[in-house]
């Protein structure tokens, strides 16, 4: 993409410099400076606020339990603090720069990975969604071993969290992929460490223990197969779609926070329904995917997997914040996901 | 204009005042409210005194006012062309770059308005984005609209699309910024605007991201800390760096003073050396801009996602439900003052939800325990051909069928959103609506057309027989050296989105197509049409009460007219009524429009090689070739029928006999 245009960022050396210092925190004494009398700083500093930083990001309804800080004071302390330190906003030239480090996982197909710029994003939820047979699980059970690569292969070099709702998970498969890597299947098998889930409340409870185990050791990627299918038995109705609703949108949110927390790559699959009142959309058989509204906002990367010949499925990139829609065409081989056999020339 | 009153020293009153007010620590609202004999006594001074001082700040905190054609001349700027003029040239998206005249830009570059670079936008929106005010962008996943608050966020930055650029501070709820996009985009941007900066190296895109911040909020308190404290400081510190000239005031706006006027005149007569001057400072070494946008994305998941100290997420109550309204408020009287403080636009994104039909009610009882205000209940009201059903039609589960004015759902129709091809409504309910100045609501059409991504201009699909004759003429001009070979791979099936302004201050409500390319945002020509919603509403009711008397006839006979099959008229779903030209003609031009949301046709079709009875143009019958198709699409069962009738793909080689069914989707009109 770049490489035939110059790169934009070439040429600005030497003025970033400035920006991106790193400053020692600053002790609460120096709100002085700005206008705060010496016996509130001293009050903050009672209170355990012994920085100014410390003060900056505290919200005003905790500023205001101290004794002797009234709302106006608190107001004012604040508005004084935010000048003095950078509140955490940075530069879009900063995060571009950042996100060229970003680890991508690699799926296995070459053409897959090409439109998605290099693979399955880390820190960010990627959603599968199409009919039975077109490979969800398939992609899944790939992703859980090449995650386990260094990343000099594309790869993860994290481990996996597998949480199962439909009883689809199979080990075989795996040993499979890892022959295909040269990894050493018990190795990869110990490295995935799977969950079932039995119901919605289950399978939100199960992300609290993923927390923890995440903060143990190093996990690249999580995967939850599917995210929908609990709620389509445990929620029934119009009724309690409200209930169904908050609930999910509960559970992606904490995927959101373990995906920026951690930095693992969260891969969900989700179910489609059938249109059949057709109304407007009678021309093609259309198929939606669940979950509503809440599901297709909280995905970053949305994927649609549809049947192709044979072994070969295609993958369409229905929503990404940066990727175009583009269409990729995968095989579903013996050892895992590939490319399709007449690419393979 | 705030909620928020200043304390005292904030404003313009006289020392003592101050000193008098901090020695008995009253505040602003107190010494206006109490009364002057008990004021007296708490300040310690004369009643006399205490009365001058009520004075003061009365003075100091009321707003002031301007008269009509003080606030016409700032709005117009030196140039006194109306808006509409710029429609009165051919009004395509001039994406060349060239020929635009110095007349053009001064338009642009108007007051309050920030262009957004696409003419046909510009239209809809009534002249751009309008600095000071509250926008709303709406719309489903995938619509497009985190891309089109990129696009704004770069379109800020350039001087020729407004008289006073600045960099823009993006709020991010869900997920990080993306900024590859931004780089593609800013890119194509400014080799459309600034094509001559961007070739002296005086702008380049590393400077238009320089002036892109962001940050993320996880909840809404972080919102709310950020808003009042964050923001506030960083908007002051990028308005002091010493580079940017004296033309552009710098101060921020306070409600009492009136520099604006005299600034904005100087400024646009000398806007040639403005916009030097900051193009000379945006090339240097500091590339500090002012603050001129502020981009929250988004609101809804803010709100919805739940507190994470919830133990057990339950549907919301009413409790949380105003709890959720009052927040709202507060956030969005937070956004406005800083709009108007800091002299910025503030654009937040929302999502939708789902509008469902009400259930149909075979208990009248139930009718009667609606809550109606009692106005309905003594007499109907009869306005825009809006009547009472009878209750004992028990609700049949239409829209407009027990129409009860002051209930939400009659009357969020007018603000929500929601369309005739929409059947979705934007979130958070009244309480936002009411609080954002403008609201736009971006969808897919679902349609797809061949378009030229360059120029943007329409081809139409072809089919196998015309395939054949454009060859022949093809190879007839290259023999004869005519010929202009087609770029063919710049013609992709694009999708066309919709952007439909809902309400706004500025502009008649209206709809606009547009697409994206690999370029950024365009909208298509001729595509920009009014809507009146009293016409709308009036052709439904008539709509209606028809096909309830052919229910009625056709109960008579036992005959079944269901809602689905009746119901929609049209095959791409937006040829309704809100086309204010009255025809109900598909118009011959968009027969090779194809509903394809997500894009599943293959390139054959497209191309012209699938042909009469599932044939692949050139393809052998052993090959693969009917194995693929019949795989390919026996899970879809496409059913490809053009207006005209002259084309019919169908799968598996047989052909589909149209149903009486299917035949609606051709609104009768066409052949067979």
């Amino acid at each position: 993409m770049a490489s035939q245009e110059q790169d934009p960022f070439a040429g600005g050396q030497g003025e970033e410099g400035d920006d991106f210092e790193l400053m020692a925190p600053l002790l609460v004494a120096k709100l002085q400076e700005a206008g705060i009398s010496a016996q509130d700083t001293k009050k903050l500093a009672d209170a355990g606020f012994h920085t100014v930083e410390a003060v900056a990001f505290t919200p005003k309804k905790t500023l205001c339990t101290i004794k002797g800080i009234s709302e106006q004071k608190a107001d004012k302390i604040l508005t004084e603090a935010c000048k003095m330190v950078p509140m955490g906003f940075t530069t879009a030239t900063e995060i571009h720069s950042r996100r060229s480090e970003l680890v991508h996982i690699t799926t296995g197909s070459t053409g897959l990975d090409t439109i998605l710029g290099g693979g399955i994003e880390t820190g960010a939820i990627t959603e599968l969604y199409g009919e039975f047979r077109t490979g969800k699980s398939q992609i899944c059970h790939t992703l859980a071993v090449t995650c386990q690569l260094p990343v000099s292969m594309g790869g993860g070099e994290g481990k996996c969290l597998y949480i199962d709702t439909e009883g689809t998970f199979r080990p075989v498969r795996m040993l499979a992929v890892a022959e295909r890597f040269g990894l050493n299947g018990e190795e990869v098998l110990d490295n995935i460490a799977y969950a079932r889930a039995y119901n919605a409340d289950h399978q939100l409870q199960l992300l609290v223990q993923a927390s923890a185990m995440m903060a143990e050791s190093r996990f690249s990627l999580l995967i939850v197969d599917s995210c929908t299918s609990l709620y389509r038995t445990d929620f029934s109705g119009r009724g309690e779609l409200s209930a169904r609703q908050m609930h999910l949108a509960k559970f992606l949110r904490t995927l959101m926070r373990l995906a920026d927390e951690f930095g693992v790559a969260v891969v969900v699959t989700n179910q489609v329904v059938a249109q059949v009142d057709g109304g407007q959309f009678a021309v093609a058989d259309a198929k939606k995917p669940i979950g509503g509204n809440i599901m297709a906002h909280a995905s970053t990367t949305r994927l649609n997997l549809r049947k192709g010949r044979g072994t070969s499925r295609v993958c369409k990139i229905v929503d990404s914040p940066c990727l175009p829609e583009a269409e990729a065409i995968f095989a579903i081989n013996a050892n895992g996901i590939g490319d399709p056999e007449e690419m393979k020339e | 204009m705030s909620f928020i009153i200043p304390s005292i020293d904030q404003l313009d009153v006289s020392k003592e005042l101050i000193e008098a007010v901090n020695r008995s620590s009253l505040s602003t609202s107190s010494i206006l409210l109490t009364p002057l004999p008990r004021l007296a006594e708490l300040l310690k001074v004369k009643i006399s005194t205490a009365q001058s001082y009520v004075r003061q700040v009365s003075h100091a905190i009321t707003p002031s006012t301007k008269r009509l054609n003080e606030v016409y001349d700032i709005e117009s700027g030196p140039s006194r062309l109306p808006i509409d003029n710029q429609g009165g040239e051919d009004g395509n998206t001039d994406l060349g770059g060239k020929g635009k005249g110095k007349g053009r830009d001064d338009e642009r570059r108007r007051g309050k308005w920030n262009s957004t670079g696409d003419d046909g936008f510009d239209k809809a929106l009534g002249g751009g984005i309008r600095r000071g005010c509250l926008y709303e962008i709406t719309g489903e996943s995938a619509a497009g609209k985190s891309h089109l608050a990129l696009h704004l966020a770069l379109s800020f930055q350039l001087p020729s699309l407004s008289s006073s650029p600045g960099g823009s501070l993006i709020l991010t709820s869900e997920r990080e910024l993306s900024t590859d996009r931004l780089v593609q985009l800013g890119k194509h941007l400014l080799s459309i605007h600034e094509r001559d900066s961007l070739e002296n190296g005086e702008i380049r895109v590393k400077n238009l991201l320089d002036n892109v911040l962001t940050n993320r909020v996880g909840d809404v308190d972080a919102l709310e800390h950020a808003l009042n404290y964050a923001v506030p400081a960083i908007l002051e510190s990028r308005l002091s760096t010493d580079t940017i000239t004296n033309a552009n005031p710098l101060k921020p706006r306070d409600e009492s003073t009136n520099s604006r006027s005299g600034s904005i005149g100087s400024s646009s007569s000398s806007s040639s050396a403005t916009s030097s001057n900051i193009r000379n400072t945006i090339g240097q070494g500091k590339t500090i801009l002012p603050i001129r946008l502020i981009i929250l994305d988004s609101i809804t998941a803010l709100f919805r996602g739940g507190s994470t100290t919830d133990e057990k997420p339950t549907a919301p109550s009413s409790i949380s439900l105003t709890e959720r309204s009052k927040r709202l408020c507060i956030v969005a009287d937070a956004l406005k003052s800083l709009a108007v403080k800091y002299d910025l636009a503030v654009i937040v994104i929302n999502q939708v939800s789902d509008v469902f039909n009400k259930q149909p009610n075979s208990n009248p009882i139930m009718n009667l325990s609606q809550p109606t205000s009692s106005f309905t209940q003594t007499q109907p009201f009869t306005g825009i051909g809006m009547k009472r059903r009878s209750l004992s039609n028990g609700g049949a589960g239409e829209e407009g069928e027990n129409d009860i004015p002051m209930l939400y759902k009659t009357q969020s129709r007018w603000f929500s959103g929601e369309s005739d091809s929409l059947k979705k409504e934007a979130s958070l309910g009244i309480v936002w609506a009411n609080s954002v100045n403008v609201r736009i609501m971006l969808s897919r059409t679902g349609r797809r057309r061949l378009i030229n991504q360059i120029d943007l201009k329409h081809k139409k699909r072809r089919t196998i027989l015309q395939k054949q004759e454009e060859e022949e003429e093809r190879q007839l001009a290259i023999d004869n050296s005519l010929a202009d070979v087609d770029v063919e791979e710049n013609i992709k099936a694009t999708l066309i989105r919709k952007l439909h302004v809902v309400f706004s201050p500025f502009s008649p409500s209206s709809t606009i197509d547009y697409v994206i390319t690999s370029n950024g945002v365009h909208s298509l020509a001729d595509s920009h049409k009014a809507i009146d919603m009293t016409e709308v509403v009036k052709k439904k009711r008539e709509k209606e009460r028809i096909r309830k008397q052919n229910e009625d006839e056709d109960e008579a006979e036992g005959e079944y007219n269901g809602n689905g099959v009746g119901g929609f008229g049209n095959r791409s779903g937006t040829r309704d009524d809100e086309e204010d030209d009255g025809d109900g003609n598909q118009g011959k031009e968009d027969w090779d429009e194809v509903f394809d949301d997500f894009g599943e046709l293959p390139d054959e079709f497209w191309n012209g090689t699938y042909g009469l009875d599932g044939q692949i143009e050139g393809g052998n019958g052993s090959e693969p070739g009917n194995d693929t198709r019949s795989d390919r699409f026996s899970n879809n069962r496409l059913d490809y029928t053009s207006i005209n009738g002259s084309n019919r793909i169908s799968t598996n080689g047989l052909e589909q006999v149209s149903e009486p069914g299917v035949k609606s989707l051709e609104t009768g009109s066409a052949a067979d």
